[in-house]
């Protein structure tokens, strides 16, 4: 970081205060950058109230909670909901189908974004670009809900528009809404479509930083399209790959709520229960919320330790990489 | 010195974060405001201080303060409010596991003792009281429903376009299923079917399902064999049988394809719009559909597209679903009543409640605003013009029913003039001959804690059984080992459970 001299037009130059910094002390640091740290105040303020402060609440994981007895009233039984929890016969069918569904989102919902961020790179036509970049943003503003409606109105057997196209080209009926085997390639292709923008747009952000003059050098060499991608743009992005495959690896088994709620019925229910709507049906559901809160903390603890593990990796691999 | 302010920052949020998790409770004193938590079935709530409640207050002379929770997230709020703070003096309960783990728990007054007191209370009838018991203990006000409760609608036009007469039989009703199939009821050559079933969350909730189970005998949830055993309907022939029938009509194409997802809010839109001939539900839902077809044929009475039956008779039995008596309680939290005499208070505005004047109101409306007894003595509804205020009175009314119990058993007047549908609606609620042909749960007070604490998992395996069953994606065989993995679940410590009880409670 000491390498860095960006220029910061708010408050001196970075290169300065980063040297300064032990000489100045930490609240002149902060007065002197005083604007950049006002920005950072509601994501502090958020995290602190709604992630942290409610934090203490994971002992209810650890006691009988009955709701008018408090936390305080509750008694305290120890590891007996996790116990509860492994050996019940839901949970190799849970474990089994999260696990399916986060590696299926990791190998193919995080490859995609890289390839469309390396395909959009190509393009010469910068408005067209741009256009495509907006398209395939938005559906990440759209809700789960309305995203499952539209899935269900297109490919719903009783006239959906999908499904009757479907039907026509492979002649036969594709019951996608309710059919098991086709339920993790649905969930897969949805989440591509919804969340690949995002992902595009950073790695469309890296690409950008990649030097000109590497690519006209290489040109001159003679590499071809495919010797300029593989040894130029992707060791360019490679920080930013590896740091959104941490992140990814943290939510690995959060495999999204509201999607797969929706998208679960009764046909389809053997490979759709993951975690997630288990919480949501024996918490909510049944007001069960120390079992509940028993399997939030398990799911937790599991995520630590994929993003610490994953970090480790990462930095073995190259010092410079990883989050922490 | 530094980091140590911003530790202390850091603790300071912290304990922000506890001291609002540490709220007290606020409990309700003697003179307070009464609080009450109702669901609203419809798109509107009541406004606030609508003029039925204005005339609630005025007649039970209590200040209320209701929030409305609309009914499909009603479940999910009741575990969330008794955990919170702001519980509320009374909750109408629909039952369910958060319930009953909140009866086992304390959460609510047990009321045996002080029904007695109360004018009306104490004319709770005995045996709907004992089924809205808990193991035979009394912890809320029962809301009284009509007892035979379900019917058949099919689209009458269709019977008479087709020649057809209401079909009494089960092989009848498959006939008129086919023909509805396949002989163009509408005359327009579009694709038309027979019955149209939603997606059913839950087993033994009055669900389609359970309705044309009874018509093959199956027992309403439990049956108790000669030597005392409790036996689940899903372990019976009779239930087979059904679900072969079901299945039989999933592959003719007699029932709509995607029944499996179809949610409940579009359940009337192929009835009405023409494509589908027969719906199995409650009653009331009668009356919706004829409604619905009247305006859209823009005329008053929708008998003419509507007909009502009671039920098919099958080889097995001639049989109808019945309800317990009840649907869900109005129950009284401790967690905001904490001292006797605010519950003696708020249990004198309940029993209020059951009164005749604020029985006619909550059903009704307000005598002389939305009802009266016109010169002849017979009881006329008072349309309003405007259409809108006309909507919110209807759900105004609609809401505040949900409020109230009938124990005491006063009827509500009604129209004198009846169409042919009401008509033919009133035959099977009030017919002594259906009263006889219901199946009765034998179990229905008894609470078993390994079903409150499993319940929705257990009744889901099932469920989700069913459904794949009639869909053609599981065999008979898989479906028995389904069931079989139902006991392994917990379902035999649920017989065991179920069992036990009943023999303390019935059996000396």
């Amino acid at each position: 970081m000491e390498a860095n001299s960006v220029t910061s037009k708010l408050g001196g130059t970075r290169e300065n205060e980063i040297i300064d910094k032990k000489r100045i002390g930490l609240w002149k640091h902060v007065r002197l950058n005083k604007w950049l740290y006002l920005m950072l105040v509601p994501g502090i303020l958020y995290f602190a109230i709604f992630r942290y402060a409610p934090m203490w609440g994971i002992v209810i994981a650890f006691q009988n909670y009955v709701p008018h007895l408090g936390m305080f009233g509750s008694e305290m039984v120890g590891f007996m909901w996790f116990k509860e929890f492994f050996t019940s016969p839901d949970f190799m069918r849970l474990l089994h189908n999260t696990l399916a569904l986060g590696v299926l989102n990791i190998t193919i919902g995080f490859v995609f974004p890289i390839i469309l961020a390396l395909l959009l790179n190509e393009m010469r036509i910068q408005i067209y670009k741009r256009c495509i970049q907006t398209a395939i943003y938005v559906p990440h503003f759209v809700s789960w809900t309305i995203v499952a409606s539209l899935t269900t109105v297109l490919l719903t057997s009783n006239g959906g528009f999908l499904f009757e196209l479907l039907q026509r080209i492979f002649d036969r009926e594709i019951h996608v809404l309710t059919d098991p085997n086709l339920f993790r390639p649905m969930i897969v292709i949805q989440g591509i479509w919804k969340s690949s923008g995002f992902g595009t747009i950073i790695y469309l952000a890296a690409l950008a930083s990649v030097d000109v003059e590497q690519y006209e050098a290489a040109i001159i060499d003679g590499a071809n399209r495919f010797k300029r991608l593989w040894h130029i743009t992707l060791p360019s992005i490679q920080s930013t790959i590896v740091i959104l495959l941490i992140l990814n690896c943290g939510s690995f088994l959060t495999t999204g709520f509201d999607q797969i709620f929706l998208m679960t019925n009764s046909l389809n229910r053997t490979v759709a229960d993951v975690f997630d709507v288990f919480v949501y049906n024996i918490g909510i559901g049944q007001g069960m919320f120390s079992y509940a809160t028993a399997v939030g903390l398990f799911r937790s603890v599991v995520g630590i330790i994929l993003i610490v593990s994953a970090n480790l990796v990462a930095k073995k691999a190259d010092p410079e990489a990883g989050i922490f | 010195m530094n980091w140590k302010k911003s530790l202390a920052l850091g603790l300071s949020l912290m304990v922000l974060g506890l001291l609002a998790g540490c709220s007290s409770n606020g409990d309700s004193e003697v003179g307070d405001v009464i609080t009450i938590m109702a669901p609203v079935l419809g798109d509107e709530a009541p406004e606030e201080n609508s003029d039925i409640q204005q005339k609630l207050e005025e007649l039970t002379g209590y200040q209320v303060d209701i929030t409305w929770i609309p009914n499909s997230s009603y479940g999910d709020r009741l575990s969330i409010v008794l955990a919170g703070d702001e519980v509320p003096d009374i909750l109408v309960a629909s039952g369910g596991s958060t319930i009953t783990s909140g009866v086992a728990n304390g959460a609510f007054w047990q009321l045996d003792d002080y029904i007695e007191q109360f004018a009306y209370l104490s004319q709770m009838d005995p045996n709907i009281r004992l089924n809205a018991s808990f193991n035979g203990e009394t912890y809320g006000v029962y809301r009284s429903r009509d007892v035979i409760r379900s019917a058949i609608m099919i689209r009458r036009d269709w019977l008479e376009n087709l020649g057809l007469e209401a079909p009494n039989t089960i092989d009848e009703f498959t006939e008129m299923l086919l023909a509805f199939r396949d002989q163009d009821p509408n005359g327009t050559g579009e694709e038309t079917y027979g019955i149209i079933i939603p997606k059913w969350d839950g087993i033994n909730n009055g669900g389609p399902f359970d309705m044309i189970n009874a018509w093959f005998g199956v027992p309403n949830r439990t049956t108790i064999d000669e030597a005392g055993n409790i036996i689940f309907d899903f372990l019976t022939d009779e239930y087979l049988a059904a679900m072969e029938y079901l299945k039989m009509l999933f592959e003719e194409g007699l029932m709509n394809r995607d029944f499996a997802i179809l949610p409940t809010d579009d359940w009337n839109n192929d009835f009405v719009n023409g494509r589908a001939g027969v719906i199995v539900d409650t009653q009331s839902r009668g009356n919706e559909l004829a409604n619905l077809l009247a305006s859209a044929h823009g005329v008053e009475d929708g008998s003419p597209w509507v007909m009502m039956l009671g039920n098919v008779t099958t080889e097995f039995a001639d049989a109808i679903l019945p309800t317990d008596g009840f649907n869900g309680h109005l129950m009284i939290p401790t967690q905001s009543v904490q001292s006797e005499a605010r519950l003696l208070e708020v249990l004198d505005f309940i029993d209020q409640l059951n009164s005749e004047a604020v029985h006619q109101l909550l059903n009704l409306g307000i005598k002389d605003v939305h009802w009266r007894y016109n010169e002849a003595g017979d009881f006329e509804t008072i349309d309003y013009e405007d259409e809108a205020l006309a909507r919110q009175n209807s759900a105004n009314r609609a809401s505040f029913a949900q409020l109230s119990m009938g124990v005491a058993g006063f009827t509500l007047p009604s129209t004198l003039t009846e169409t042919q549908l009401e008509a033919e609606r009133i035959a099977i609620r009030d017919g002594e001959e259906w009263l006889e042909k219901a199946i009765f749960n034998p179990t229905a007070a008894l609470i078993s804690d390994v079903e409150t604490l499993r319940g929705a998992t257990l009744g889901n395996i099932i469920a989700d059984a069913r459904v794949q069953f009639i869909s053609g994606q599981i065999n008979r065989d898989e479906f028995l080992a389904e069931v079989e993995r139902w006991k392994d679940s917990g379902g035999n410590d649920v017989i065991e459970d179920l069992t036990r009880l009943y023999q303390v409670n019935f059996m000396e």
